[in-house]
């Protein structure tokens, strides 16, 4: 009543793993391939450094002078009447539309992760490392995101808000 | 595996002796049997015990199993009843049966969902902090007024759900 009589199957073994080891072969070098083609050309008009610390966030503008700036998530005690806690800044990133820019993205001490959601911007903030994300703003308003990538107590008390104007 | 008679004495005693004993009978149902009779649990998954149920067969046993050496066409239906009782311990229907096992586990499951409960109570009566200010119905309004100024997600999200003219949400 139970299956004991099969035991060595040894040709169906091995095709049914090197099977569908090939197909995924077919199917990953295309797919790395359209990744890499999808890479846009963007011609950045300024670049600005996003400095990820426990727990907040550096901002540098460097291209015309130097501007050198933190954001700290404001506390609950400090919202303004209709303020989004746990979202809002003291220090906002402030960007012009239309214009494509660099951001150039590195940690101070551990991960965290720089991310816009409503932009479609998530890169690491990796120690020891440059990462660089492009991207051109159409419309203007203020756009919220939250560190992603956990790097201690406050990893939820670290937001990024950039302050897009026409 | 013990010798018969040492069975035998460990059946005496009553209880699971078997617990111990991994033979091909199995061990989850309960209740031994005294002797002649070995400890033969029936299970749906394994109908086919090595060992007949009834081994120390008194004389009128004995001569049914000499009979059933012949052609059964000549037992009677009671002989074959006997006899299947001899091999083994239940019929398929004895050993298939319900039983009233579920109460028991359906009244323990909602006894402890009582009690999670009631914990959960207490723990927001005298644990949790109070809650912050932004979840006030007053400031929730403020916020929403102040996304809707922003106009956030105006293609698909929040904002593509107001009509700005009529001051309302779109129906």
């Amino acid at each position: 009543l139970t299956n004991t009589s099969i035991s060595d199957a040894q040709e169906m073994e091995t095709i049914w793993t090197i099977l569908p080891a090939i197909i995924l072969i077919l199917i990953a070098l295309p797919s790395l391939r359209i990744l890499y083609l999808t890479d846009e050309i963007n011609n950045p008009s300024f670049t600005i450094k996003s400095i990820g610390h426990q727990w907040y966030w550096t901002y540098e503008y460097t291209d015309y002078g130097g501007l050198i700036f933190n954001s700290y998530m404001l506390p609950p005690l400090f919202l303004e009447p209709g303020d989004l806690r746990l979202l809002d800044v003291d220090n906002r990133v402030v960007l012009p539309v239309e214009a494509p820019v660099r951001m150039m993205i590195t940690s101070q001490d551990v991960l965290h992760s720089w991310t816009v959601p409503s932009l479609g911007l998530k890169t690491d903030a990796i120690p020891g490392r440059l990462n660089q994300t492009t991207f051109t703003a159409t419309r203007p308003g203020v756009y919220y995101g939250q560190c992603s990538e956990i790097c201690g107590a406050n990893h939820s008390f670290m937001p990024i808000v950039l302050e897009l104007i026409p | 595996m013990l010798p018969r008679a040492a069975w035998s004495l460990v059946l005496r005693k009553g209880g699971r002796g078997r617990r111990g004993m991994h033979s091909s009978e199995g061990t989850t149902r309960g209740g031994g049997k005294m002797s002649p009779y070995t400890n033969c649990y029936a299970q749906r998954y394994y109908p086919m015990p090595e060992e007949p149920f009834c081994t120390e067969l008194n004389a009128e046993q004995q001569a049914l199993k000499e009979k059933e050496k012949g052609s059964w066409t000549q037992l009677t239906h009671a002989e074959k009843v006997a006899l299947y009782r001899l091999q083994f311990n239940e019929t398929f229907a004895e050993m298939n049966r319900r039983s009233n096992e579920w109460k028991t586990v359906m009244g323990c499951v909602f006894f402890f969902i009582g009690f999670a409960a009631l914990v959960i109570w207490w723990q927001r009566v005298y644990v949790f902090p109070p809650k912050p200010i932004t979840l006030t119905d007053e400031w929730k309004a403020q916020q929403l007024q102040r996304m809707l100024d922003m106009k956030v997600n105006p293609v698909q999200g929040l904002a593509s759900r107001w009509d700005y003219e009529k001051k309302q949400w779109k129906k």
